[in-house]
């Protein structure tokens, strides 16, 4: 395979110093007032149209910054491997994702939501090239929370995400933006219960991967030495 | 599908009634604003539906800047679209094909803004890239052979599945201030160009369309 000629690794050449550059600018140190670190540890179920998965996240909120790595493991009915479908496939993912502020509007705050991480499937029955699929992902999002009374959250939003497979055949197989809507509830000074819809337009694989995306995923979260409303920023 | 949007939009439009009141605040120069909504578009001469979204920052309480786009998914529009193969030929024993079609637009966003009290009036102009295309569908996507489906669509429809080209889209936008100054709803009517396209189903897939939905920022 020539890397050089292949558009789809160029590009993501260009994009991934975009994110090395959002993650490294989270650890700088801030100028705001002290604000300690916070933790949180989750666990998250997902279904969509595709596939249902369900994983654990830790997250951790700095002034400037909400980082989180997710792993997450499931099966998916339906997955596109190569530009082909398959079916009944083992599907597994890691996710990190950066959140950083960008404004307010009265009581809604705004967040900048960058991920990259890697989706890995395999035993998927169909006429995919033999071996396990690899693929690396990357998400942009603007999202708006508003709080809602003292113990409750509104988000919406939108998301960008993208995909490189890039085994058993290189391919740019998502590529699209889904509306997100969700809301948070505190089930106590430290356990959040949140829900999340995301839809949209998905295409890539020159039409052969997924078309349409319906996604649900509902979360709780306990949180180490902080509060529900702490986790309110962004 | 729609049993679940709307609900979901009819909540949204409730939020203001039990969210507490905002105090009201000077315009800043900038601020940013995410607007999401549900397009039902008249491309292309058929009626079809599909996501819409703007993001971007407002300059001054006058002008957004951002990122714009929406979709029609094929997945939730069922309206197949009919292709008969040349004489002599067929796909699965069938000599007409019947496809469903999708596409989507994003590019750059500009839209002046004004206010006639409580009434928003916005002028959006997206110019970016839009394509759209026609697929095989249902059991049609098992392909005889096992080759990819797009493998089998280009050759069918003579590498003419599918176009795309430089997009303008240009509407008007109406959105109402609440009692919470980061959140309006709004609808709008847009005119969609698409230049330059020419697929084997459609020579054109310019027309009208309406959205509706929330703005969130100012």
């Amino acid at each position: 395979m020539n890397d050089q000629a292949n558009p789809n690794l160029t590009l993501m050449r260009r994009l991934l110093p975009l994110f090395a550059a959002a993650f490294l600018g989270t650890l700088l140190p801030s100028t705001a007032e002290a604000d300690d670190p916070a933790f949180a540890l989750g666990a998250f179920a997902t279904a969509d149209n595709f596939a249902a998965t369900g994983g654990i996240e830790g997250r951790i909120r700095l002034p400037h910054a909400q980082l989180s790595l997710r792993a997450e493991g499931g099966r998916a009915r339906d997955a596109f491997v190569a530009g082909y479908a398959v079916e009944d496939a083992a599907l597994s993912r890691v996710t990190f994702e950066t959140r950083l502020p960008a404004g307010t509007v009265g009581a809604a705050r705004f967040g900048v939501h960058l991920s990259a991480g890697g989706r890995f499937a395999r035993g998927g029955v169909g006429n995919a090239p033999e071996g396990p699929s690899r693929a690396l992902e990357l998400g942009l999002g603007l999202i708006a929370t508003i709080p809602v009374r003292s113990r409750g959250a509104f988000r919406a939003g939108v998301l960008v995400p993208f995909s490189l497979e890039i085994a058993p055949e290189v391919v740019n197989d998502v590529q699209g933006a889904l509306l997100t809507l969700g809301g948070a509830v505190a089930l106590g000074d430290r356990l959040w219960l949140q829900g999340q819809i995301d839809t949209g337009g998905i295409f890539g694989a020159d039409g052969d991967s997924g078309k349409f995306l319906f996604r649900g995923t509902l979360a709780i979260r306990g949180l180490f030495g902080s509060t529900t409303r702490d986790w309110l920023a962004f | 599908m729609t049993r679940i949007i709307l609900p979901t939009l009819m909540a949204l439009l409730a939020l203001p009634s039990f969210a507490a009141a905002q105090q009201a605040e000077p315009p800043p120069v900038a601020a940013p604003f995410v607007d999401i909504g549900w397009r039902v578009m008249g491309l292309a001469d058929h009626v079809s539906h599909g996501p819409d979204f703007q993001v971007g920052v407002r300059l001054w309480d006058h002008l957004k800047i951002g990122i714009a786009g929406f979709a029609r998914p094929g997945s939730i529009n069922p309206k197949t679209f009919r292709y008969s193969l040349p004489a002599g030929e067929t796909y699965r024993g069938q000599s007409e094909l019947e496809l469903r079609s999708d596409g989507a637009v994003v590019g750059l966003l500009v839209a002046p803004t004004f206010r006639v009290r409580r009434l928003n009036i916005e002028l959006p102009v997206l110019v970016g890239f839009g394509a759209f295309g026609f697929y095989l569908t249902g059991d049609d996507r098992d392909t005889p052979d096992g080759e990819r489906v797009s493998v089998w669509e280009n050759q069918l429809l003579d590498g003419r599945d599918s176009s795309g080209g430089l997009t303008l889209d240009v509407g008007i936008r109406l959105s109402v201030d609440t009692r919470l100054p980061y959140l309006r709803p709004f609808v709008g009517f847009h005119y969609t160009r698409v230049f330059g396209y020419d697929a084997a189903l459609a020579s054109s897939y310019d027309g009208f369309s309406g959205v509706v939905g929330v703005s969130f920022g100012r």
